[in-house]
């Protein structure tokens, strides 16, 4: 549940943007930690420490993402950046006397209650939502489709991209918030690159260019490692065999360029009938 | 106010040693069309990547109008009033038709901000945002039309035949409203009587838009119908340029197309 609040802001970037991000667990460390010390140094209450985690993610964003984005890496050459990116955080975790080093800032309180992170996650998923389908997104889409041509239609590449890393980094952060107010307890080592990989395994696993698909791929996949707790050794065999079978049997993904209510239907509905001449509006908000 | 919609000026690029432009000058007058024409890799394609920006040119300068536009980024170079599209096609793929049109409105018609697109879009609050999507929509339709497809607007761009796509870039390129319209071989695999429909759109959109246009072309008979003014290059360079009737009787021309055992490309 967590993790897919997280994992939606990835699926935004990631998936509408057409750049993979190896350095997504920094942006939850700097959210988590954010949060756990207004909470135990300062005394703050949680929902107020929500915003701060998701700004300060945010951000932390834009270290990263000005130098990189503005550059016009080529993609590959991007992702290698984050990774490095998501290392230095980590490193920079263990070494801040704020964050108490390697030690990490334990018994924090639990505030992560179920119903809190299902509303959290609710209103993520509600915003990327609106993000993904406005003119925002649409620009987004545009470069990952093509980005000369998006260029060429009067789109700044760098603000665009730019954007949708700071909307993805603040879920993110809110996303390590709650991670932080769950287990109460929280390490440097526990957002290393393999958490940012996973993170990343469920957008491609639940479909680049999808909301639904990541987050669906992201409780499943949050699920399977608990059911296989028994036989901890095999659980991440076990989750890379899954990956392994999706990218075979479904190189998009579970929901590929589409959305759950989409698989219901032939086309994009609400463009087609409203196209079409007709005045039927509405039946797009999913 | 100058009389030229666009110029360039001892225009040079050098892709690691290969010449594809040099010393190119020459000057698009407002409102008119003007072709381009060359064989194959003479660097035709380069002169409209150069002046959009695309890559900077390694020697010489572009303007639109006075202004001199040599190092600016494509997008700023479109905001400029040039818009252009490409001859190996570039659409939003897995968009709609009609989506590929809305994403050009967008740099005329932003019509709402982003705390608007991310809290306002609430079910019960159909407003703004809605509103806006829904002019967009009409709007690109009436491009659609424009160009003949509108009635395929909620199709996949990419499933598109080849001819219908290259209208879609056309209507995505008026879109932005240009004043300067680029067209890189709009009639490419398009038999003579396609093309020479093509041609009376192209003139039609010329005139209801009131831009000027550019278009590089391998159809004789369409440019000579078209054009007002033509550029002839080879090997990166000018060979010749004037009225088409000039063009017909250049002796260099001549040599150089026939030379090379084509009739009319
Ligand atoms: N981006 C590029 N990098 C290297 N060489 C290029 C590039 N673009 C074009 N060229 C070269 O420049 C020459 C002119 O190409 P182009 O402008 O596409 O010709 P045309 O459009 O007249 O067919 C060709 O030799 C081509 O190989
Ligand atoms: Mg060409």
């Amino acid at each position: 549940m967590i993790q897919a609040i997280s994992v939606t802001g990835l699926a935004v970037f990631t998936g509408f943007t057409g750049l993979m991000s190896l350095g997504h667990a920094a942006f939850i460390a700097v959210g988590a930690y954010t949060a756990a010390i207004c909470t135990k140094t300062y005394g703050l209450p949680f929902i107020a420490a929500i915003p701060l985690a998701a700004i300060m993610a945010g951000l932390v964003s834009l270290v990263i993402g000005i130098p990189t984005l503005r550059a016009k890496l080529r993609s590959d050459y991007f992702t290698i950046a984050t990774l490095g990116f998501g290392e230095a955080v980590r490193v920079l975790l263990e070494n801040l006397s704020i964050t108490n080093g390697a030690r990490g800032l334990a018994s924090l309180t639990k505030y992560s209650t179920l119903p809190r992170a299902a509303i959290a996650l609710a209103i993520v998923v509600f915003l990327a939502k609106n993000f993904v389908f406005s003119r925002y997104g649409r620009m987004a889409i545009a470069i990952r489709e093509d980005h000369v041509a998006a260029e060429m239609a009067g789109i700044n590449l760098f603000n665009v991209r730019l954007r949708s890393l700071f909307f993805s980094a603040v879920c993110a952060g809110v996303g390590g918030a709650f991670h932080a107010h769950y287990i109460a307890f929280i390490q440097p080592n526990m957002f290393t690159n393999v958490q940012s990989t996973l993170l990343t395994a469920s957008v491609v696993a639940g479909g680049i260019g999808s909301l639904t698909g990541p987050v669906i791929a992201a409780l499943l996949f949050a699920s399977i490692p608990e059911l296989l707790r028994a036989a901890e050794m095999w659980r991440l065999v076990v989750y890379g065999g899954v990956l392994v079978a999706i990218m075979v049997l479904r190189p998009q993904g579970i929901f590929g360029y589409r959305e759950i209510n989409h698989l219901f239907r032939r086309k994009r509905p609400a463009v087609v009938a409203e196209a079409a001449g007709s005045s039927a509006d509405g039946g797009d908000d999913s | 106010m100058s009389d030229y919609a666009a110029r360039v000026e001892n225009l040079g690029k050098n892709f690691g040693g290969i010449l594809a432009a040099e010393e190119i000058t020459f000057q698009v007058r407002e409102k008119e069309i003007m072709g381009i024409i060359g064989p194959n890799g003479a660097g035709k394609t380069t002169i409209f990547n150069l002046m959009t920006g695309v890559y900077p040119p390694t020697a010489g300068k572009v303007f639109l109008g006075d202004e001199d536009v040599t190092k600016l980024a494509p997008d700023v170079i479109v905001k400029k009033g040039v818009s252009r599209t490409f001859q190996n096609i570039r659409l939003f793929k897995r968009l709609t038709v009609l989506e590929n049109v809305v994403t050009a409105l967008d740099l005329n018609y932003p019509l709402y901000n982003i705390g608007e697109a991310l809290f306002l879009n609430l079910p019960f609050l159909k407003g703004k945002v809605k509103r806006a999507e829904k002019d967009l929509r009409d709007k690109a339709m009436s491009y659609l039309d424009t160009v003949g497809i509108a009635h395929l607007a909620g199709n996949q761009a990419d499933s598109l035949p080849y001819g219908l796509q290259r209208k879609l870039e056309m209507a995505r390129a008026l879109a932005l409203e240009p004043k300067l319209l680029l067209l890189d071989e709009p009639a490419a695999g398009m038999n003579p009587e396609e093309s020479m429909d093509l041609a009376r759109l192209i003139q039609k959109v010329q005139k209801d838009f009131d831009v000027t246009v550019l278009l590089i072309e391998h159809h004789m008979d369409l440019v000579m119908y078209l054009c007002h003014h033509i550029f002839v290059m080879n090997f990166g360079r000018e060979l010749a340029q004037g009225s088409p009737e000039e063009i017909q009787e250049n002796p260099a021309v001549l040599k150089a197309y026939l030379g090379e055992g084509r009739s009319n490309g």
